[in-house]
């Protein structure tokens, strides 16, 4: 008889089967699950692909940083085409394979370098980056092809040393609490140019590759090094993934005052712990946007109970997390359809985004777009509230297709319905970049306009195309 | 066929297994189905199995059972094409299980004697859609079982709230009790039943203080059993359908066995199962507007689709040529390579892939499968029109219409709405092969290819096969027998299409219409007296084969009965039937006829005479009865007269049949009813001249007065 209990596939079987099962399995039932939706959100997508992709560095057989960048980005893009409107999917392969080769030293772009080193040397602040001088056309339908072309590498990398992030000076990966384990590329700045990084088959004149007494057995030894420290960095990301949230919450004091009216958009898990570290200092009162049809019973159980899962009768498990009420916050559940109507007494609007874009705008639950054009109309600052894993270097060309149809059946169809009526359940809304007046990230507030800086930092150039037809 | 040697990484102690019933043992897709198993059609252009395998892994299963039965190889290439038994499967083990049997009760108890299944399992069938999950109900399974050994199963039943289509093909009623779930009692409730009722055990008032008497619920069979049911099966050899014998009787005899079934009803998701091309249809137009989500299809579930969707739920796939007049309306799927001319108008329809179609055409709420060709000009309305068919330039293909694989209709032709047009038959000889039809050019025009499809007679299995006219809102076609249908108000007319028995009333209108004596009985008794029919005649034919004794027979014959509760007239209807299929199929392999007769009457002799009960009456009724049937069985099969002639001989030789039963049945008006009957009789005139001449002397005449 079971002992174990059936369980529904999930991010939490697929973690646990991880190292069980085959990687090539893996990656197949990975994909089934994002296609099937049975993970979703940008954090379990994140964490997914970033635990799938760290298993693959763990147990390449590749011989070369090439190849190991060539199964990920193909691997990437299956991902990615598995569901390509979860774009932190996108994101995560995408820095996984900046990390790859910032790691290894290949792929970079002199030009960009060159720049950076540029605006280092004369510190001159309106030198900018131009790591996005050709904008993605994205479209995230059209990864949806079945063949995957490898990720295209440049002939001839040239080795120009990475300038080292920690300390150049930009208050954006600065964040003291964690140091320089906040950024990845900061992490890696320190080791990225050791003379054992060295790829064998690239025709790179680095200093170490060109002293001639590097033999093969050495090269082997460099490789593993270098995925050992590509590993590491991983680990980092998924570490970030994880902790976004807490690190977010950590400023929270900063933003909200006392007696704040505050409007949110539904309570995820971000938004709850951003406003309950607000509460141990600040009283204030939320209105809580019920976010129906899709998210109106998580919005629902998360201020009951304190868990977007309402205590099955089963269980009888309370939520971890403390109800915003035990909190001392005044809480206010509204229905969507009065956010208008409320939206004269609140003072902020909190955004929890699905997904942000290179240009400031942003992807969120459906009835986003409503609050924030309520909230410019009423002149209330919207704040929105985002780990860095959830910037996608993408630029929103056709926001339609940024959007997920969901089921038919959310809007609470009957059997009779079926085939009867057309319903649309759209379930994200896109919000444009002038609507949202500050990103709160675990690096800390940033306006929408400056993003693209960050998404710049995070992203190597060579992959922001990555399975789209380019 | 295990898929996989060794794969000791998957093996969990407990793993979810799942058994998939493919073949429904029903043909109500023919002629699609002649050449492709049910499960492999392709509905919204993915085969349907593949929604049931998706739906399976998406609950956790690891291990998937599909039981084939003649279209083992296809559903197994199937497999391997489509990835689901590589090493990277989610299923760790995915093995086809070919079995024999003409039922569910059959394949249950082939499941049990294989031995696979040793944990608690999920059956559904092959042809499934359900984003349903089942992890509530299968821990509450899995609880109940824990605490109650006797908890041996639980149904998985979608409430089909209000507004539900009145459609449907029965409504099961379900008495449950509310506190614990426990189904208490199951009818089948056909919609066509002019009395409405459920009869519960007065035992099940006292036992139960509440219970919920609910026909509201939709059931799409989906099943977590426990190995005891297959004990259950194998021990009730004599339950052929799922719900009807099976569940039906487990719950009766809830005193004897003392095992108790569950429900787990959910309010939400979809369910459904394409059972017929009327739910085909309304299954197509619900994956496409997403209330299957995210069995979607621009979701791609399936490896090598890339669906795109677009506003309106418009589908395509990303290389389609439409020309640039060519309109796209809502809710229309296109597959890759397809090509559409200018001015073409395609509306509400499923295109498959690599089709063709020409300038000017129309297509509306129709499907068109894989590699079909329609030229120029032409107009398809609520068709199906099947794979790599070719439709001519200006040809209408009316509502209703159905277009098997590979048939070709040439220029300028219509095809009627109720046409079911196919270019292989099955070949006469039970060797399951298919030969080329004779084309008929006032089908399919002069140059075309293929004819209309007619049910084999033989066959009765394939009687169902009239139903396909349920693609088709508009019924007004139909000729219904009066007799069923003597006070049809709107919903029950709506009904009729998808209901079996008055499909196969129709197709088969001359062999039971004209004798069903009696007219009281109503449309549901007739229903479960033609379940019984088809599943007496299997067991009889297969036992006369294999040649079991005759005492064994009756004993099968009866249980079965009690189950249906079928007349003595079906019993005796399924004897006639299945003794002639028997003997004209050793006619056939070249048996003299007379040899045959003698070998299939003479030893089962018993079984005959236990079935008339009239030898001491004066009117033989019920010898009447038997000869009519054989009468009327007899005119479809080739010399039939010659066959009636020698069993009639020796049944009277046996004294099965007495005399004045020959007397009364010659003299009865039903015996020239027709031409056929009264020209198959003719050869018997010498034996029952004979006959009358020896009896006539000490009878007095008592006939004309049995006739109803």
């Amino acid at each position: 008889m079971p002992g174990k209990g059936f369980r529904t596939p999930g991010l939490e079987s697929f973690v646990d089967n991880l190292d069980e099962f085959k990687l090539e399995r893996s990656t197949e039932v990975l994909i089934q699950l994002l296609a099937r939706r049975q993970i979703s959100g940008s954090k379990n997508c994140a964490i997914a692909v970033a635990g799938l992709l760290l298993r693959i560095v763990q147990d390449s057989p590749a011989n070369s940083v090439q190849d190991l960048l060539d199964q990920v980005s193909q691997i990437g893009q299956r991902l990615i085409a598995a569901q390509p409107r979860e774009l932190a999917v996108g994101n995560i392969v995408r820095r996984v394979l900046g990390l790859i080769r910032e790691v290894s030293g290949i792929g970079q772009d002199d030009e960009i370098r060159s720049e950076l080193s540029s605006m280092l040397d004369g510190q001159d602040g309106l030198n900018r980056p131009e790591m996005l001088h050709s904008i993605s056309t994205y479209s995230p339908l059209r990864h949806a092809a079945s063949e995957f072309t490898g990720a295209s590498t440049p002939e001839s990398p040239q080795p120009i040393k990475r300038p080292n992030f920690a300390q150049s000076g930009y208050s954006s990966f600065a964040m003291p609490s964690t140091k320089t384990a906040m950024n990845l590329f900061g992490l890696l700045a320190e080791p990225s140019y050791s003379p054992t990084g060295t790829p064998p088959i690239t025709n790179r004149e680095s200093p170490a590759l060109s002293t001639k007494n590097l033999n093969i057995i050495q090269e082997q030894a460099s490789i593993k090094e270098t995925i050992q420290e590509i590993g590491d960095g991983m680990r980092e990301l998924l570490d970030e993934v994880d902790l976004a949230a807490e690190q977010i919450s950590e400023s929270a004091t900063d933003y909200i005052n006392s007696n704040d009216m505050i409007m949110a958009q539904g309570l995820s898990d971000t938004t709850h712990k951003f406003l309950a570290e607000a509460a141990r200092k600040r009283k204030f009162t939320v209105f809580v946007v019920e976010g129906e049809p899709n998210e109106g019973q998580a919005t629902r159980n998360m201020i009951l109970y304190g868990s977007a899962k309402s205590p099955s009768d089963d269980d009888g498990q309370e939520g971890t997390t403390k109800r915003l009420v035990d909190l001392g916050v005044n809480v206010v559940l509204i229905p969507d359809s009065a956010i208008f109507a409320i939206m004269s007494t609140v003072t902020k609007v909190l955004l929890a985004p699905q997904a942000v874009l290179a240009n400031g705008g942003l992807v969120a639950n459906v009835g986003t777009s409503m609050i924030a054009a309520a909230a410019q109309a009423h002149k209330v600052p919207v704040l929105a509230l985002s780990g860095v894993y959830k910037l996608s270097p993408l630029y929103p060309l056709d926001t339609d297709e940024l959007r997920e149809i969901g089921s038919a059946s959310g809007l609470g169809g009957s059997v009779g319905s079926w085939g009867k009526v057309n319903v649309m359940n759209p379930m994200w809304d896109y919000v444009e970049p002038e609507k949202v007046n500050l990103y709160i990230t675990n690096l800390g507030g940033h306006a929408p306009s400056y993003l693209y800086r960050i998404v710049a930092d995070h992203y190597d150039k060579e992959d922001i195309n990555l399975g789209t037809d380019m | 066929m295990p898929a996989h040697s060794q794969k000791p990484e998957d093996e969990h102690d407990d793993p979810l297994q799942a058994v998939i019933l493919t073949d429904c043992h029903e043909n109500r897709f023919m002629p699609l189905t002649m050449q492709t198993p049910r499960c492999l059609l392709n509905l919204a252009n993915i085969p349907l199995i593949d929604y049931t395998l998706h739906f399976l892994a998406s609950a956790g299963v690891e291990h998937v059972y599909i039981v084939t039965s003649h279209f083992h190889e296809e559903v197994e290439s199937h497999l391997e094409t489509a990835g689901w038994n590589n090493d990277n499967s989610h299923f760790s083990r995915i093995e086809c299980i070919r079995s024999q049997s003409e039922s569910v009760g059959g394949v249950m108890r082939d499941l049990d004697q294989y031995g696979v299944l040793k944990n608690d399992f999920v059956v559904v069938y092959g042809d499934l859609i359900s984003n349903l999950p089942l992890e509530e109900a299968l821990s509450a399974h899995k609880k109940r079982r824990e605490a109650d050994k006797d908890a041996i199963m639980t149904m998985v039943l979608r409430e089909s709230g209000t507004g539900s289509d009145s459609r449907r093909e029965k409504a099961p009623v379900f008495v449950i009790d509310p506190k614990n779930d426990r189904c208490v009692h199951y009818e089948d409730m056909s919609p066509d039943k002019k009395e409405h009722f459920v009869s519960l055990d007065p035992d099940l008032l006292h036992d139960h203080q509440d219970m919920d008497i609910r026909a509201d619920l939709i059931d799409c069979e989906v099943d977590i059993y426990t190995p005891d049911v297959l004990a259950l099966w194998t021990d009730n050899f004599d339950f052929q359908t799922a719900r009807q014998n099976f569940l039906y009787s487990v719950l009766k005899d809830y005193e004897l066995n003392g095992k108790k079934i569950f429900t787990h009803v959910t309010t939400d998701y979809y369910a459904a199962r394409a059972r017929n091309l009327r739910e085909y249809d309304t299954i197509s137009k619900a994956i496409i507007e997403r209330w299957v989500y995210p069995w979607t299809p621009d979701n791609n579930l399936c490896f090598g689709y890339n669906y795109q969707m677009t506003k309106g739920f418009r589908y395509k796939e990303l290389d389609v040529r439409l020309a640039r007049s060519c309109q796209i309306g809502p809710k229309t799927m296109i597959g890759n390579d397809t090509s559409a001319g200018e001015g073409t108008v395609i509306i509400g329809s499923v295109v498959g892939r690599r089709c063709i179609i020409g300038n000017n055409v129309t297509i509306e709420n129709a499907y068109i499968w894989d590699d079909t060709v329609i030229r120029d000009g032409s107009h398809i309305k609520q068709a199906i029109v099947a794979k790599g068919c070719t439709i001519g330039k200006k040809c209408i293909i009316e509502p209703g219409a159905l277009i098997a694989t590979g048939v070709q209709v040439a220029d300028n032709t219509t095809v009627k709405s109720s046409s079911r047009l196919t270019c292989i038959k099955r070949k006469r000889d039970d060797s399951g092969d298919f030969e080329p039809v004779t084309t008929d050019t006032k089908v399919v025009g002069v140059g075309g290819k293929g004819t209309e499809y007619s049910p084999d007679p033989d066959d009765e299995d394939e009687e169902d096969a009239s139903l396909p006219h349920g693609l088709v809102y508009n019924l007004s076609h139909l000729t219904f027998s009066t007799e069923s249908f003597s006070d049809p108000d709107d919903s029950f007319s709506d009904t009729s299409d998808i209901d079996p028995s008055q499909g196969r009333r129709n197709s088969t209108a001359g062999s039971i219409i004209s004798l069903a004596s009696d007219d009281d009985t109503s449309a549901s008794e007739r229903k479960s007296e033609i379940a019984f029919h088809n599943e007496a005649v299997a067991q009889l034919t297969d036992s006369l084969a294999k040649g079991d004794a005759s005492d064994n027979m009756q004993l099968e014959l009866t249980s079965l009965r009690m189950v249906t509760q079928a007349s003595e007239h079906a019993m005796r209807r399924a004897i006639v039937a299945s003794f002639m299929r028997h003997i004209s199929s050793l006619v056939s392999d070249g048996t003299s006829i007379a040899s045959a007769v003698t070998s299939t009457i003479k030893p089962h002799q018993a079984l005959l005479n236990r079935n008339i009960f009239d030898k001491e009456k004066a009117s033989k009724v019920d010898q009447v009865d038997l000869l009519l049937l054989l009468q009327s069985d007899l005119s479809k099969r080739l010399d039939g007269d010659a066959i009636l002639l020698r069993v009639t001989h020796e049944l009277v030789n046996l004294d099965v049949v007495e005399a004045e039963g020959i007397e009364q049945w010659w003299n009865d008006e039903r015996s020239v009813a027709s031409k056929e009957v009264t020209r198959l009789r003719e050869k018997t005139r010498q034996l029952v001249d004979y006959l009358l001449r020896d009896s006539s002397e000490d009878e007095d005449d008592e006939d004309e007065d049995e006739s109803d």
